[in-house]
Order: C-alpha cells, then structure tokens, then sequence
C-alpha cells in the first residue's frame, strides 16, 4: 500500500539511530542469514565439519570469534545459526497471528456465545506459566526445532486474540462501521475492509516485540533441549553445548549470546518504533 | 396512500446488568412516502433506537415494521438486502462515519462497488454526480477524513446515502456536532434535495428549529413512546400535549 | 458605581508562534453578566482558561494583561492562584460527568473545595455545602452529598457544579458551554437556575457558548468572537437587533428559530478559520458578502462608542471613537 511508505521514510529520518539500529540492524542479519554460504569464511563448518586440531582456538583474525570444542568457527556458526533463529521469531509470530487474528476477529465482532467460548479457552491456555505449556508440547511431540516452533506458537496466540478483540470491541461501534452493515455490506466483507484493517496496529506492534521474544523462548527450550537438536546451528543450542566450556573458554557462550542479545533488542526497538509511528496517528 | 413504512405496536427492550430498560413501548407509525418526517426527542426518547430498527440492524421484541407491506423482521437476506439498497443513512458524527483508513471517494463509492456492482468508470461519474449534487468539491475527493471539517465530512455523508438512489433517508442528528453556520448550510443541502428528488427523510433531532426548517410531518417521542404527532404546522404551532408545549418553550 | 472586577487588556495568547487569542481587550464589572459566542476556533474556551491560568502546555500569554480586583494575573505564582481560584474566579464546565472525579462522592468533593478555601469546621462545611445544594434546587442534599458522579443524571450533576461554584462565594463565574451537553427541557431549567442564582447572590457571570440563545438568556451583555478576536460587542438588545458586524448578522440569520415558511437560511460560505489562523486583513473577509479591497490588506481595527464595539471596516452609522489597535 503506498500509504505506508511514507511514515517508514519519515521515521528513519527523524530517529536515524534507533532506526538503522534497529531496522538497519535486522536487514543486515537477515542478509547473512539468507546468504551465509557466500559470507561467511568457513561455511563447510556449519555442515559438520570437525577439526579437533583448531578446537577452542580464542578470538583471533582468522577465527574471529574463536573456535568451538570440535574446532568449527564460530563466526560462522552464529551466522548460520542467524537462519534458525529468524525462521523462529517469523515462524512463530507468524502461526500464533494465523490463529489468534481470525479467533480475536470473531470473539470481537460476534460476541456473545461465540465470544464467551473463544475467550474461555484463551484464559485456559493463558493460565500455564509461560514456559510449560511448550514443554509440554514438545516432549508430547518430540524435540525438534519446528516442533518447538508450533508449541511455541500455539501458547502464545491467546494474546493475540485478547489484543484483538479489544479493538474490534471499540472498532465496531464506530458509525463507519454501521454505515457499511445499513448498506447491506456482508460481515464478512466489513471484517476483512474495514474491522481489520483498523484494528491490526496494536497487534502488529505486539507481534514485532513478541519476536525477540520469540527467539528467546526457542532458545530457551533449546537450550534444555526441548527444541532445536544437533547437528541443527541455533543460538540456544549453541550455548547449551558450550556449557562444559565456556567457564575457561568464555566465546563459546559469549558471542552466540550476544547475537542472540542484539537481535532481540533490534526487534524490541522496531516494535517501540512501529508503536510510535502509529500513535501519530498517520495512516499505516 | 400506501405507507413507506408501517410501524405496528412495536416494543423494544434492552437488558442492562439484569434491569430491562424499555427503549420503545407499542409504538406506531405510518410514514407515506415523498415526505419529510422529523423525530423530535431528548435522550431517553427511544429515538435513536427506532432509528435502528428502522435500517433493520436489530428486530423489535414485539409488533412489526412494514416496508411496502413486507415484515422486516420476517425478511431472508436477499430481501433485506433490496431493501438497504432503498436506504440512505447519515450519523451524527461526520469524523466517525468514514473509514479513517479510506478516501472519501473510496467510502462514498462503497455500496456502488460492492452492492451494485457497478464498473469502475462509471462508479467515478456517479461519485461525481453526488458530490456535486450535495456542494462537495472535487479535490476533496482523494483526501483523507482527518483532513476535512465537519462540514465537509456530513456532505460526504449525504453523498454516500444518497448514490445508491435510495427511496429512504434516514438522518439521526446530521447537525447537531456541527458549528452553528455550518449547520445552517447543511440544513440548506437537505431542504434543497428535498425539493428535488422524489424520497422520504426521516430526520431524527433534539434541535426543533432545525426541524421545523425540513419537516412536513413531525412525531414527538418521550419515554419510549409517541407523545404526539401531526403536520409540523398542527404539532409546532398548535401542540395539544404538555411536554410538546414544554419542549417547544425550552428551545432558545 | 460599581468597580471594575476584572480588565483584560490587548491579550495575546500563542502556542509557539500561532496566535490562539489576538490582542483580546473587554473588562467585567462586579454584578455584571457578559456572554462570549462564537463558532470552533473562534478562542472563547481559551478565554476562560486564560483567567484560570489553565492554559495547556505550549501555550502561553505572549502580551497583554489580566487584572483581576487589581492584581496582574500573568504574575501569579502557583500559591496565589491556589488561593484565587475557587475563591475569586470559579467555573462550570461543559460535561459534569467530566468535571467530577468518579472515584469520590460529589459530598467529598465538594467538601474538599469548601476546605481549600474556608476555615470552617467539618459540621459548618457541610452544612454550607448542604445549603447551596438547596439553592441549586436539590432538595434532597443529604442524599446527593453521599452519591457518586456516576449516579447522577447529567441535569442533577450540573446543579452540584454549579452549587459547588457558588459555595465557594465567587465574585466572578465562568461558564463553559453550561448546557450544551443537556437535553433540551433540562438546559432551560439550568438556564434558569443559573439566571437565578446570578441575580440572587450578585455574583459577575461570563457565559462562554456557540448559541445566542443561552447567551441572551444569562447575560446583559454580548460579546462575538471570530478568529480570536472579538469583532462585536455591546448591549444584548444592540447587538441582537442590530448587528453591525456583518459576521454577527450572518451568524444571527443562520439560526432556524424564528423562520417564517419557504424562507431560506442564509448561510455563511466556507467553513470557520481553525484556531491560530494568521491573515494579513479581515479574518472574516474571505467568507463576507460585503467585503471590499481594504478588507484584506489590514486588520480592522476596534471603534468603540458608549460600551458598543465592532471591528469592521464599513462605517458604522453613529459616531466613533478610534482607539489604538
């Protein structure tokens, strides 16, 4: 939509710093992450490569962030490792919105019974703590990371429907909207042209801030090893392996920390960013 | 004459934390076609509720409401459908009533694209016609609701209700959010498209002069009920009940 | 002869560098009623809240004074205007749902206000409270003082404000938009309340609304605002039969009251200029029917004559004394 051009541009030149931070940040990673086989110095590593005669080799110009306990670099292993953790942050947001829009969308527009039940069901799922209920998940359907994925997700989408409904509760009042219903408009058409479009904004800074988290959580259950496994590069995982390690030898936990620190951060910064530029109200 | 629109004995209840409040009490109405009816009333009148009903967005909970004959309530889709397309409506807030997220053009044009159907080319002429027609112009077509007045934005409004080329307006408060010489051009735009085109209004105010200016008929409402009715010279001039009389001395 | 209670001398108040009220001048005797009308944007509210020394953040009195009973407004310190407001300036706003804290009952409320300003002991607060609830035609005060904002219809919350206002023995009230968030039947009994209890307790009124109705109802005097500025004041009579700024008289002719049938509203092209609108001429000359050239290069400066002024180039039709813009 070329609407939405406009505020992007905007806010990258009045907050240059938070932007590129942020915004900038994410596209770089994201470029490695795509394009990591033709970057990184040592891509034959990420596929299993082992070379005991390097292992735990210090940050140096060669091994810019060291070498891990089988000698593989680990440079080149965050960065590839870049690539599970955004198919992590986009894969999970992406389901818990899949779900959670269409269920808000509903719960919001159609109330009563229909509402009642959604709404009943998000709080059950809502009143685990927030790790458990992917735990559960996974070990009921295995460790593995698309697993973790879809646990993930599937605890968190309930918030999603909150978010939503809320704002479809104020939406729906509007005259615009009966307006369009003493037309003849179908529900189905206001909901999708006018009841959605005007209620996404808090659910897309939601979700913007919900992928650092996203990460995180992934990388948590990794890390206990209820997500991701070997031979799969993923920060999470990458630091539960260096936990025999890293006490003398810090950059086998260090640095894929820190990416996993920076990236969540970048994307926390894009949510706060995106929620400004919506509260100016402009058209996004 | 055959009524517009019958309305038969009809009650309303809403239920509030486990109070029912009667909105509308067995009230009726006959509304002929080709004229102005105006609906005075304060808040608690039950005037916007029988609005409501009127478009047919909520069915009363006893009686009926007879279009051309036809029970509103007793209607499938594909015929409540034909009927909006004879309704227009415009609401009290002119910055409420639009999309924020659309052109005016794109709202105004909406029941044409999506009701008629009607081909892109000549959807742009028929917007054109009605904005013309209600002293909109043009330019302001591709704008935004946040950057117009309120003056503007009600234009649109009866724009929007009346591209369909609808049998019924209905205007719940169309002035009263409006600044004072505003609300005079904008009463002008009524009166003048009443005199013109061949419809029923049906105007829904607290404001009596502005009544008084477009009604042929006028209904007086309290409580839920009708507490008196007549030609607008037979209820202003000459009101029978006290509350008529005390609305009437109330109005500055 | 009564002494001037309150002079507001060639008033300029901005946000930034958008003038909101323009080199606004008017004075308010003890006992004396002046109504303020005017369309969105004309600067009535910001009047008010000029005399409070309420203005929002960014705004500000660039030039001009206000004095009350003597003492410059602008330099007021925040303890002096605890003190003044209430007290010696008091107002009524236009939603009382708003104006309340839903949290307190209106008796705490009230009571809080008497306390700020009188030393008085719990039982004669109360019963001061009590007594003007009374005047306000609430006879059941007891009850009223023991209830929620929330449990009052907006006409019985009105009449609290308006007892609270005067409990505090004002010499000057200020009105906002006293009823325009009232139903019909209601704002007349307001109206007349207020008509009432202004004569009785002889305190000085400035009404603050769109509609010359409520105006003309409450106050012996008018003044018209447009763009910030007053373009038109005077006596009630003068200024309602015979209006000498064309705005007034277009303003006047737009109301639907009064209408024989098959006449047509005269209405005001375009649409009011919004707050902080700078122009090099007449502010109004772009919508009037009898502008000429002079209109647009220079603002038209105030003649005064007897207590009726008018900012218009078209000459009036008694004599004029000019007085510095």
């Amino acid at each position: 939509m070329e609407v939405t051009i406009y505020p992007i541009k905007r806010a990258a030149r009045r907050y240059p710093a938070a932007f590129w931070g942020s915004v900038g940040f994410l596209a770089v990673l994201l470029t490695l992450a795509l394009l990591a086989a033709y970057l990184t110095p040592y891509p034959a590593d990420a596929s299993g490569q082992m070379h005991f005669e390097q292992k735990l080799l210090p940050p140096s110009l060669r091994h810019l962030f060291g070498t891990d306990s089988i000698g593989r670099d680990i440079f080149t292993l965050v960065i590839y490792g870049a690539r599970l953790s955004l198919i992590s942050a986009f894969g999970v947001v992406g389901v818990a919105l899949l779900l959670g829009v269409p269920l808000g969308l509903i719960a919001g527009y159609k109330g009563g019974f229909t509402e009642n039940v959604i709404m009943r069901v998000c709080d059950a799922f809502l009143a685990f703590p927030p790790l458990l209920l992917p735990i559960i998940f996974t070990a009921a359907l295995g460790p593995s990371l698309k697993n973790a994925i879809i646990a993930v997700a599937v605890s968190w989408f309930p918030w999603y429907v909150r978010i939503l409904r809320a704002q479809v509760l104020a939406v729906k009042q509007a005259p615009y909207i009966t307006a369009s219903r003493a037309m003849g408009i179908s529900s189905l058409r206001i909901l999708y042209n006018h009841v959605l479009p005007n209620s996404f904004a808090p659910v897309l800074v939601q979700a913007t801030l919900d992928m650092g988290y996203a990460i995180l959580t992934v990388a948590g259950l990794s890390f206990i090893g209820f997500g991701a496994r070997p031979p799969a590069i993923e920060w999470g995982l990458m630091i539960t392996s260096s936990r025999a390690t890293f006490l003398d030898f810090w950059w086998t936990a260090f640095f894929p920390g820190l990416a996993l620190f920076l990236t969540v951060f970048a994307f926390n910064l894009s949510g706060e960013g995106l929620r400004n530029i919506l509260n100016t109200g402009d058209v996004l | 004459m055959v009524s517009l629109l019958s309305i038969q004995d009809v009650t309303r209840v809403y239920r509030l934390h486990g109070k029912k409040i009667w909105a509308l009490k067995e009230i009726s109405l006959e509304i002929s076609p080709n004229q102005t009816l105006g609906i005075a009333g304060e808040s608690g009148s039950g005037k916007s509720t029988l609005a409501r009903l009127l478009m047919g967005l909520e069915k009363p909970d006893q009686g009926k409401i007879l279009y051309k004959g036809n029970d509103l309530a007793g209607m499938n889709k594909k015929t409540l459908r034909a009927f909006r397309r004879h309704l227009g409506v415009v609401f009290q807030q002119p910055q409420l009533s639009f999309d924020p997220r659309w052109t005016l053009e794109r709202s105004i044009e909406e029941p044409l694209r999506f009701i008629a159907k009607t081909k892109k080319e000549r959807r742009s002429l028929l917007v054109r016609e009605a904005a013309a027609q209600v002293g909109l112009s043009e330019e302001l077509l591709t704008m935004f609701p946040q950057q117009l007045s309120g003056g503007q934005l009600q234009r649109a409004a009866i724009a929007r209700a009346l591209i369909m080329k609808p049998e019924l307006l209905i205007l719940d408060e169309p002035t009263s959010a409006l600044d004072i010489s505003i609300q005079a051009q904008i009463l002008n735009v009524l009166r003048e498209l009443k005199n013109k085109l061949q419809m029923t209004f049906i105007v829904i105010s607290h404001d009596l002069p502005a009544l008084s200016y477009l009604a042929d008929q006028m209904v007086i409402m309290r409580n839920g009920k009708v507490v008196e009715s007549g030609t607008k010279d037979e209820t202003l001039r000459r009101p029978q009940q006290e509350y008529t009389k005390m609305l009437l001395a109330s109005a500055l | 002869m009564t002494q001037t209670l309150l002079t507001v001398e060639h008033l300029t108040v901005s946000a930034g560098q958008t003038p909101l009220l323009q080199n606004l001048s008017f004075t308010l005797k003890k006992k004396e009623t002046l109504g303020l009308v005017g369309e969105s944007g004309s600067g009535k509210s910001m009047t008010a809240w000029s005399l409070l020394g309420l203005l929002p953040p960014g705004v500000f009195v660039q030039s001009g004074k206000i004095i009350f009973k003597g003492d410059d407004l602008r330099r007021f310190s925040q303890a002096q205007w605890r003190v003044l407001r209430g007290k010696g300036l008091a107002m009524i706003f236009q939603n009382p749902q708003t104006a309340f804290n839903p949290l307190f009952t209106v008796g705490k409320q009230m009571d809080n206000a008497i306390a700020a300003h009188f030393d008085e002991t719990k039982k004669t607060r109360r019963e001061r409270a009590m007594f003007y609830l009374r005047q306000a035609e609430l006879s059941d005060s007891g009850r009223i003082l023991k209830s929620y904002p929330f449990q009052l219809s907006g006409g019985m919350l009105q009449r609290v404000s308006i007892a609270l206002a005067l409990s505090l023995e004002p010499e000057l009230l200020i009105a906002d938009e006293p009823t325009t968030a009232l139903d019909a039947t209601i704002q007349f009994q307001i109206l007349n309340l207020l008509q009432k209890l202004q004569k009785q307790f002889k305190t000085a009124m400035l009404v603050i609304s769109h509609h010359f109705g409520v105006v003309s109802k409450l106050c012996t005097q008018i003044a018209v605002m447009y763009n910030g500025r007053i373009v038109e004041a005077g006596l009630k009579s003068d200024v309602l039969n015979q209006p000498l700024h064309p705005y007034t008289r277009a303003l006047l002719a737009s109301r639907p009251v009064n209408l024989l049938s098959g006449q047509t509203l005269k209405t005001i092209p375009g649409t009011p200029p919004a707050a902080g609108t700078v122009t090099d001429g007449c502010a109004f000359a772009p919508r009037c029917s009898q502008r000429f050239e002079l209109c647009d290069k220079a603002v038209p400066p105030e003649l005064i004559s007897n207590n009726r002024r008018v900012a218009c180039f078209l000459k009036p039709k008694y004599d004029a004394e000019k007085i510095t813009d």
